[in-house]
């Protein structure tokens, strides 16, 4: 049985085209799919069903997607799984994620790994989070000497949202796509604390405006020590950011 | 004598105001002034020899001389030269036949007295015909009747009275000549001067032609001469046509037509072709010239030279077009992913179709279908890139759809218009087929439509419209937007070249006065409605063009 059988996707295009053949693909995935052609035609539909993930995209006329991402986000941050579509970027990856968008494709995009990609973030975390989920192409070790997880938060060295963390970060740049290993180790003990392995989904460098240098890092697999740690963390404060783009 | 003076008068109503006429005019009227002051100062000799008679005599024909500068005033100018004749001939005959055997003054004097009259005569047929058969006929009467002025009375006279009489109206005559002299003879050269002056500068700054009402060239300047390649004598006779470079169509000149014979002033850029066949440019006003009666009787077209600026504008066109071209692109790049996500997502479902074996003729031909569709949208908006990037002022006039001009047109800029909120609509309207240049129509919408965007950008409520209407053989397409009109202050710099009101950097300010020379070599007419509470631009233009080389009236 399909995983996404029983699910409800919202898919939001101006584009008919579009909208049918993103309905057509996740019909034939087993899910039931409802339509807009507008921001403001998607809330109706938001207030009206359960939905369990949203597909837009972001230029349409009569609300646009990124209005209709921060109506939604205010309403629930964590469900649906809310996933923008953009043929120009209207949006920067840093921006997206931290308004909370799960994830970003371009028009025209692979359609198998959006299926895969809605499916994937549509697992409860301590699936979502296992081993092996991706084969990890390039390891980039980073390691942090901190105490503890919240020592590292107040001593603003990263920040962790709901699907990945931002790392202050002043090396080489790290290209986009690229796969992070990551482990946070405890000063003393040096024993690690945090760590996983990830997607470097933005990369901010010398960058003009006040905020610090860094990496936006989306979690793809958690080590069970630090997948209870985030899964803690989730149940106490659910922040809005998939991944910040800034320190708390 | 009435049918006399009727004629008179015809003829001084055909007479019009040439170069030559007026310096003849100017002329004869300094002629008449010294014949009265020869006149007069003979009559101041005849008084010092005691000749009172004579003197007495001289006064009358000196006012006769100043009564037809008076007469040349009035623009009266055969009945002018009529008095001349009869005075000149009345003075000589008096002479000859009462005083020609004391005095001297033999009677072959006469028929010499009418060499002047020959003369002025000579530059116009009918002050020739007229004044030379008055003066034969004067002269027959004269000699018929052997008239003879009864001078007794004053011969009579004793020589005391008759030298208080002659001092007392010489001295008046010389009192009246000199009064005359200042107000009528400075007055006369001043304007006569200031008249050749302004006549002088406008030949020497522009193309100056006279036309007839039927548009045959009647006079032409030396930069007339000089642009066009042409002689004098090709230009005299000829219509304007023969300068008409084909670049307008017949519409164009019969708007210019309706207008001048309207007796209103005609203004407008020309494209004009030398002898050698050379295109320039000219910025052109026909003023037709009015009788009294408001019938019109000859254009005066007055043209300037303005093809460099032509060249400069078409220069920063091409630059404002690139422009704009590069700020359409990334809407256009948005415009043209979407088809293309469409045809990649139809065309990956399809394939796996066929791979899983599920893939029904009907299914396919539907996905199929759809991908067709989609290719043939992104072959418009490709069409609508290369309509704006082609420079299309040589094309030939074809008839193409509204419709079509205006999908060319949307596929540029439908999606920034989106993306930036404004609504665009068209109003349905049914179909229209005209003859255009395809590609310079959809400039001339593409900068109206770019225009109301930078205007309304800011605002709250954003919408632009097109209503199309056709009327008879007319179209009007109006461009309605959400702002609220332009103020009156600058509406009459609008459609000057090079004016704008976007800051520095961001508009040429050649948009709408390119817009408005497009649309005039359409035949139409690009104005702005200031009743309309929004701005609303309006383009008229017919919907068939005729061919304009066979034009043979054609004023240009």
């Amino acid at each position: 049985m399909s995983p996404l059988a029983g699910k409800v996707i919202l898919v939001v295009d101006d584009e008919l085209g579009y909208r049918e053949v993103l309905a057509d693909e996740f019909n034939m995935a087993g899910a039931t799919v409802l339509t807009a052609e507008s921001g403001s035609k998607a809330i109706e539909h938001f207030n009206q069903h359960k939905i369990d993930a949203i597909i837009s995209d972001i230029r349409m006329p009569n609300g646009d997607g990124i209005e209709f991402l921060d109506r939604v986000k205010t309403i629930n941050a964590k469900i649906p799984v809310f996933m923008l579509i953009t043929g120009y970027s209207d949006l920067s990856n840093e921006d997206a994620y931290d308004k909370g968008a799960e994830a970003l494709f371009s028009k025209p995009c692979n359609l198998d790994d959006l299926i895969n990609a809605v499916q994937q973030k549509l697992l409860p975390e301590e699936q979502r989070w296992q081993r092996q989920m991706y084969s990890v192409t390039t390891k980039l070790v980073v390691e942090l000497k901190a105490p503890s997880i919240a020592q590292a938060l107040q001593a603003r060295v990263l920040n962790i949202g709901r699907g990945g963390m931002f790392l202050c970060y002043e090396g080489s740049p790290i290209d986009i796509e690229t796969s992070i290993t990551f482990s946070l180790r405890n000063l003393d003990s040096n024993l690690p604390i945090f760590e996983g392995v990830g997607i470097c989904r933005w990369f901010r460098h010398h960058d003009k405006s006040d905020l610090p240098n860094g990496v936006g890092i989306e979690f793809t697999q958690l080590e069970e020590q630090s997948l209870q740690t985030m899964q803690k963390m989730l149940s106490e404060n659910l922040p809005m950011a998939f991944i910040p783009k800034n320190l708390s | 004598m009435t049918r006399w003076f009727n004629r008179i008068t015809i003829a001084a109503s055909e007479v019009d105001l040439s170069e030559d006429l007026k310096k003849h005019i100017h002329d004869s009227n300094l002629v008449s002034l010294i014949f009265g002051l020869i006149a007069l100062t003979y009559g101041l000799i005849f008084a010092l020899n005691h000749a009172y008679e004579m003197a007495l005599l001289t006064i009358p024909i000196a006012c006769f001389f100043w009564l037809t500068m008076l007469l040349n005033k009035m623009r009266l100018y055969t009945p002018s030269r009529l008095l001349i004749c009869v005075t000149l001939n009345c003075a000589v005959y008096i002479y000859s036949t009462t005083f020609g055997r004391t005095s001297g003054i033999h009677f072959w004097f006469f028929p010499a007295m009418q060499i002047p009259f020959l003369l002025f005569g000579l530059r116009e047929k009918i002050g020739l015909a007229t004044s030379t058969l008055f003066s034969v006929a004067l002269f027959l009467f004269l000699w018929s009747s052997n008239f003879k002025l009864n001078l007794l009375p004053l011969v009579n006279s004793t020589p005391n009275q008759l030298q208080f009489i002659s001092a007392t109206m010489i001295s008046l005559s010389f009192i009246i000549s000199l009064l005359i002299v200042y107000y009528i003879a400075h007055d006369y050269l001043r304007i006569s001067n200031v008249h050749d002056m302004n006549f002088a500068a406008l030949d020497k700054s522009s193309i100056v032609a006279f036309t007839d009402i039927s548009g045959k060239i009647t006079y032409s300047n030396a930069k007339f001469r000089e642009i066009s390649g042409y002689s004098n004598q090709e230009l005299i006779g000829k219509t304007h046509s023969i300068v008409n470079s084909g670049h307008h169509p017949a519409q164009f000149f019969e708007v210019l037509w309706s207008t001048i014979l309207s007796s209103n002033i005609w203004e407008g850029e020309i494209c004009n072709k030398a002898k050698d066949g050379r295109l320039y440019w000219v910025y052109s006003t026909i003023i037709p010239m009015t009788s009294a009666e408001g019938k019109i009787e000859q254009f005066a077209v007055i043209r300037h030279d303005i093809t460099q600026r032509k060249q400069a504008e078409q220069k920063s066109f091409e630059a404002s077009r690139l422009t704009s071209l590069g700020e359409m692109s990334a809407g256009m790049a948005h415009e043209i992913n979407n088809p293309v996500a469409v045809i990649q997502g139809k065309a990956a479902q399809l394939l796996k179709l066929v791979r899983n074996k599920q893939a029904t003729p009907e299914k396919s031909v539907e996905q199929l279908e759809k991908i067709i569709y989609e290719t043939e949208r992104i072959a418009k908006i490709i069409k609508g890139l290369q309509t704006f990037s082609r420079d299309g002022t040589k094309d030939a006039f074809k008839s193409v759809e509204l419709s079509a001009l205006f999908d060319d047109v949307l596929g540029l800029c439908q999606e920034r218009f989106k993306n930036a909120q404004v609504k665009l609509e068209i109003k349905p309207f049914p179909k229209i087929v005209l003859d255009a240049r395809a590609i310079q129509l959809v400039q001339v919408f593409l900068n109206l439509l770019n225009n109301s965007f930078d205007a309304i950008s800011s605002t709250l409520d954003k919408w632009i419209r097109i209503d199309v209407s056709q009327v008879g053989e007319r179209i009007q397409i109006a461009f309605i937007d959400s702002g609220i009109g332009v103020p009156p202050e600058i509406t009459d710099k609008l459609m000057q070249p090079f004016f704008t009101t976007k800051e520095v950097g961001k508009g040429t300010g050649l948009g709408l006065s390119i817009s408005k020379g497009i649309i005039e070599d359409h035949g139409g007419q690009l104005s702005l409605d200031k009743n309309s509470p929004n701005t609303k631009f309006i383009i008229e233009l017919p919907r068939q063009q005729k061919l304009s080389h066979d034009d043979g009236a054609a004023i240009s």
